[in-house]
């Protein structure tokens, strides 16, 4: 691929889990844009509206993050593809020179249109949004995996999903998660034509540098997870998005699943699963096999009042027990909120619901899955990555006996002595 | 806090200094910060620069200006307060450091926040009423030594009734008779170091029309006569560069950048205010919310310098995070609206350098 290239560093050893080096190729040939390499496994917050909460590109930079990702559904619908386009991509329009991830924009379809309809040629949905915003998605539109695929050819993202069939893991039907699946595969197949006439029609080679990863699906079911990334395999793409989950089903078919999908897939080529991005849950993820996570909660958490500490926990700054606290929010963390500020200052500023306050745990909670996701590589690469999941465990749930039921799984099923 | 008039000008305009002594924490040692006036106070609420985190003020633009602490955002960190300073015992203390402020920048508290309207008939004989969130808080003048104590400003505003709605002509606010004998009594204390002028306007983001300059200025006038010329004169509120120079012109020295606030909060972009020549006032501004702006890939201003402009965030990307309701677009706006405000404030200062001022107000 011109677009991005991956490669081992380490294998743990004991589990799945492996150190990586990704590279995504800049798709800009102006000044801003450049090419990125990042180490895996590795978190992405999410800018759904082409923004990340408040906080500037260089911000976002300064807590070690070089792959964002943003909603292809949002930024269809304001400002739209085309301005997005006529902006010079996305990266252009919002001054971000590192590397930029986009999902197809099919899941939020399903979660938050008023209406949706699957049917063979593609997703019709109405949009949420009222008639006078400046939206371009028309009201009633189909989405269809060819338009998914010219939308982020506009955008300009450096790694694009294909349209997939996403149906709630809860859905009672194994009928419908089997047609899911395969017309998931179906529509990849017809994603990569659109890519590949895209790519050959280019003359800048700018789309040449956009990635394009297939989804598994198969619901909860073990056999269809397997037969979907059989079929994917196949194909061999550039890299491997894992779909479907994250979305309430019980925890111990969640990481069951995770396990099944990533068994047979081959070590050459990145795994990311999408929507996952508690600290413990991306650590029982990442001794599966997975590589790039995203999820809106840092962003979210901290706009509810709430600072992520130590392996994960949460501390809310609302509590009144803040104000006459003078540690930082994380005495461990180097962030500049952690620099400059006590927990008693930033909790003045919520229950005063000032902005600020929300760039302050943002940025903190932001460069919490940072220096997270950077003490797992650092694990992987010392060798040391099964103790770190214990000093996990215990941090989280004390006792052995105290594990909950899909923690004691996983760690049987990768024959862990923790 | 010291001032020293360096240049009397035409009318009542000046230019001069306001000096601070800073001891500096950590080296220990002690400095003078000199700032020209005419000044404009950083204005800040529950201590930060409106959706500005500190880490970012270096980008500001704003000539590293004292802040302004209005106390409405920040009495309620009184007590917070008083127990930092104990727990960093002295190696961190008061509001600046608390708020992540820069150390070596001046603060001033005031009583009345810029941008937060007077409810009429609040004071009473025990103190006057500052609404804080959650209701109103009577401070009197021990509670407000108690707050310097804690917070250590730079500078503070003593407590005043300024309880008067600016249009009541028939109260204090406009009444000559009353401002005359206010001025000589405030005149008389010797201990201060400055005045407000207060009462012309009730605050809040609607000040600017609120204040009616032709009838205000007579008395501004009187009153200027009978302060004393060597303190500065402070008036606060979001008031338009176009009252500021006239305000200049009646020889008030500080004013405050919360009018920078007022046009950010309803999306608009301020344009340069006093064109390259120096000889005309324009007060425009870009209302960033309309479709207009949709696909206008241009930074706000071309030869902008602000953090914005410099690194090319578009009126389309501003545009659209204001469609999107994202927090962005007001961290963007603020950057440019700052820098214009205080690019204005340093052209005025080279006007009446120049003795140029004057073609302002034609
Ligand atoms: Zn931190
Ligand atoms: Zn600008």
């Amino acid at each position: 691929s011109k677009g991005l290239s991956f490669e081992v560093v380490a294998d743990c050893g004991q589990t799945r889990a492996r150190l990586s080096k990704l590279t995504l190729k800049s798709l800009s040939d102006g000044s801003l844009g450049r090419d990125v390499t990042i180490e895996t496994p590795m978190f992405m917050p999410v800018g759904t509206n082409a923004t990340i909460k408040g906080l500037l590109p260089a911000q976002v930079e300064g807590t070690g993050c070089q792959l964002i990702l943003a909603n292809t559904y949002h930024v269809g619908s304001r400002p739209g593809v085309d301005t997005v386009d006529r902006a010079g991509g996305i990266h252009e329009l919002m001054r971000w020179p590192n590397a930029l991830l986009t999902d197809s924009g099919g899941f939020q379809m399903v979660s938050l249109s008023k209406l949706s309809e699957v049917s063979e040629n593609g997703v019709l949905f109405k949009s949420p949004y009222d008639k006078d915003s400046t939206h371009t998605v028309s009201d009633e539109m189909l989405l269809t995996p060819e338009m998914a695929t010219q939308m982020q050819h506009k955008i300009g993202s450096n790694i694009m999903m294909q349209l997939d069939d996403v149906i709630k893991t809860t859905h009672p039907d194994e009928q419908r998660m089997e047609t899911a699946l395969h017309r998931s595969i179906r529509w990849y197949d017809r994603c990569r034509v659109t890519h590949s006439k895209a790519v050959a029609d280019d003359k800048t080679g700018r789309h040449a540098r956009q990635n394009l990863f297939p989804i598994i699906q198969g619901g909860l079911n073990p056999e269809f997870r397997r037969q979907s990334a059989r079929e994917i395999v196949a194909r061999d793409p550039v890299g491997i998005a894992i779909g479907g989950l994250s979305g309430g089903e019980a925890k111990d078919k969640f990481i069951e699943m995770v396990a099944v999908s990533t068994e047979s897939l081959p070590a050459n080529k990145p795994r990311y699963l999408m929507g996952v991005g508690l600290a413990i849950d991306m650590l029982m993820c990442v001794a599966f096999g997975v590589d790039l996570f995203d999820c809106v909660y840092p962003t979210r958490t901290a706009r509810f009042g709430c600072a992520l500490v130590g392996y994960g926990k949460e501390v809310s700054l609302r509590s009144t027990s803040m104000a006459l606290d003078f540690t930082p929010l994380d005495s461990e963390c180097d962030c500049n909120t952690c620099v400059k500020y006590t927990r008693s200052y930033v909790h003045h500023l919520m229950r005063d619901k000032n902005t600020v306050g929300c760039h302050l745990l943002s940025e903190h909670n932001i460069r919490f899955q940072m220096r997270f996701m950077q003490k797992i590589r650092d694990a992987i690469r010392d060798g040391v990555f099964a103790e770190f999941i214990a000093d996990n465990l215990r941090y989280h749930f004390g006792d052995r006996d105290n594990y909950p039921q899909w923690i004691s799984q996983a760690i049987s099923q990768l024959k862990l002595d923790v | 806090m010291k001032f020293m008039v360096r240049k009397e000008c035409l009318n009542r305009s000046r230019l001069g200094s306001l000096l601070f002594d800073a001891l500096h924490n950590e080296t220990n040692v002690k400095t003078t910060a000199e700032y020209p006036t005419p000044l404009c106070l950083q204005y800040t609420m529950n201590g930060s620069v409106p959706h500005i985190v500190s880490d970012l003020l270096d980008q500001l633009n704003d000539d590293n200006s004292p802040f302004l602490i209005p106390l409405p955002t920040t009495y309620l960190m009184n007590e917070s307060l008083r127990q930092f300073n104990s727990a960093f015992n002295g190696v961190k203390s008061g509001i600046v450091d608390f708020a992540g402020l820069k150390k070596w920048r001046p603060s001033i508290v005031s009583v009345y926040d810029p941008l937060l309207a007077i409810n009429g008939g609040h004071n009473t004989v025990e103190g006057i009423g500052v609404f804080c969130r959650g209701g109103k808080q009577t401070v009197n003048s021990s509670k407000l030594i108690d707050v310097v104590t804690n917070f250590k400003p730079d500078a503070y505003q003593a407590i005043c009734d300024s309880d008067t709605p600016s249009n009541a002509s028939n109260k204090r606010g406009l009444n000559p008779r009353a401002r005359t004998k206010s001025a000589k009594e405030s005149a008389a204390k010797t201990l201060v170091d400055g005045f407000v002028i207060d009462g012309f306007h009730a605050y809040g983001s609607q000040s600017d029309t609120q204040l009616d300059f032709v009838s205000v200025k007579p008395i501004l006038h009187e009153i200027m006569e009978i302060l004393p010329k060597d303190k500065p004169k402070i008036l606060l509120g979001a008031l338009s560069p176009k009252l500021i120079i006239k305000l200049i012109d009646s020889g008030i020295d500080v004013f405050d950048s919360s009018y920078a606030s007022v046009m950010t909060e309803k999306g608009f972009a301020l344009q340069e205010v006093i064109d390259v020549n120096g000889l005309k006032v324009k007060e425009n501004s870009l209302d960033l919310n309309s479709k207009q702006f949709k696909e206008d890939f241009g930074v706000i201003e071309t030869h902008c310098q602000c953090y914005t402009c410099v690194n090319g965030f578009s009126r389309a990307y501003i545009n659209h995070l204001l469609n999107a309701s994202e927090m962005l677009a007001k961290v963007l706006l603020m950057f440019h609206n700052l820098h214009t405000f205080y690019h204005f404030f340093a052209q005025i200062r080279r006007l009446l350098d120049e003795d140029s001022f004057q073609q302002l107000l034609r």
